[in-house]
């Protein structure tokens, strides 16, 4: 869950910095955090074990 | 009015959402869910996706960005909201103004929606906001995240 935020985390600082030459990386944080999210949602929250909620 | 005002009460208001977040996670001491972290990610990565608008310029593309991450902050609000309809209210249960937290979420993500298609409907390019005021937004979601992430490695650690 922490890898989530700490994604984000980057592509924050990285879009802070303003430079153009690092927008393709600040794109794949932000997809990657994304990504993972979709993922872990379908993880907890669809799966059948609910229990962990 | 420039374009990039609502940018900036949008990433204010999502900002205060997640604040408030915390703040009843500390004070009142209500442990968070996997679904409660998931919907926090959601909301600061539709608070990223307008905060690109200010640094690089209006793009739809990052309107796509917040409203696919304001879609899947509505389906894990939506999904928390469901599990705990038919559960028995106790005595410890938090509510703000009647509702629970988790529908303010939804409710925080159904108006982003409305308000990112509103802002794709009269689409329109602006130029970046200054760099004072680019630091400063970048600032206060950079606190935020690390509050956030405190708050996973003391109730979670590093699992998943």
């Amino acid at each position: 869950m922490v890898f989530i935020y700490l994604l984000i985390l980057g592509a924050v600082f990285f879009s802070w910095k303003g430079k153009k030459k690092v927008s393709k990386l600040v794109w794949l944080l932000a997809f990657a955090a994304g990504f993972l999210t979709w993922g872990l949602f379908i993880y907890h929250g669809l799966s059948p074990l609910e229990i962990k909620i | 009015m420039n374009r990039n005002v609502f940018h900036l009460l949008g990433i204010f208001f999502l900002c205060l959402a997640v604040g408030c977040g915390l703040f009843i996670e500390f004070f009142y001491l209500q442990k968070p869910c996997s679904l409660c972290f998931l919907q926090r990610a959601s909301m600061l990565m539709v608070a990223l996706g307008l905060y690109w608008n200010l640094v690089y310029g209006t793009y739809a593309r990052y309107y796509a960005f917040s409203f696919l991450s304001a879609l899947l902050g509505l389906s894990c609000s939506l999904r928390h909201m469901g599990l705990n309809v038919c559960k028995p209210i106790g005595v410890d249960t938090f509510f703000f103004c009647s509702y629970r937290i988790y529908t303010w979420s939804f409710l925080v993500f159904f108006a982003s929606l409305v308000c990112l298609s509103c802002l794709l409907f009269f689409y329109k390019q602006t130029a970046p906001i200054s760099r004072k005021w680019q630091h400063i937004v970048g600032g206060v979601l950079g606190v935020l995240l690390v509050f956030c992430i405190t708050s996973i490695l003391y109730h979670r650690g590093f699992s998943f």
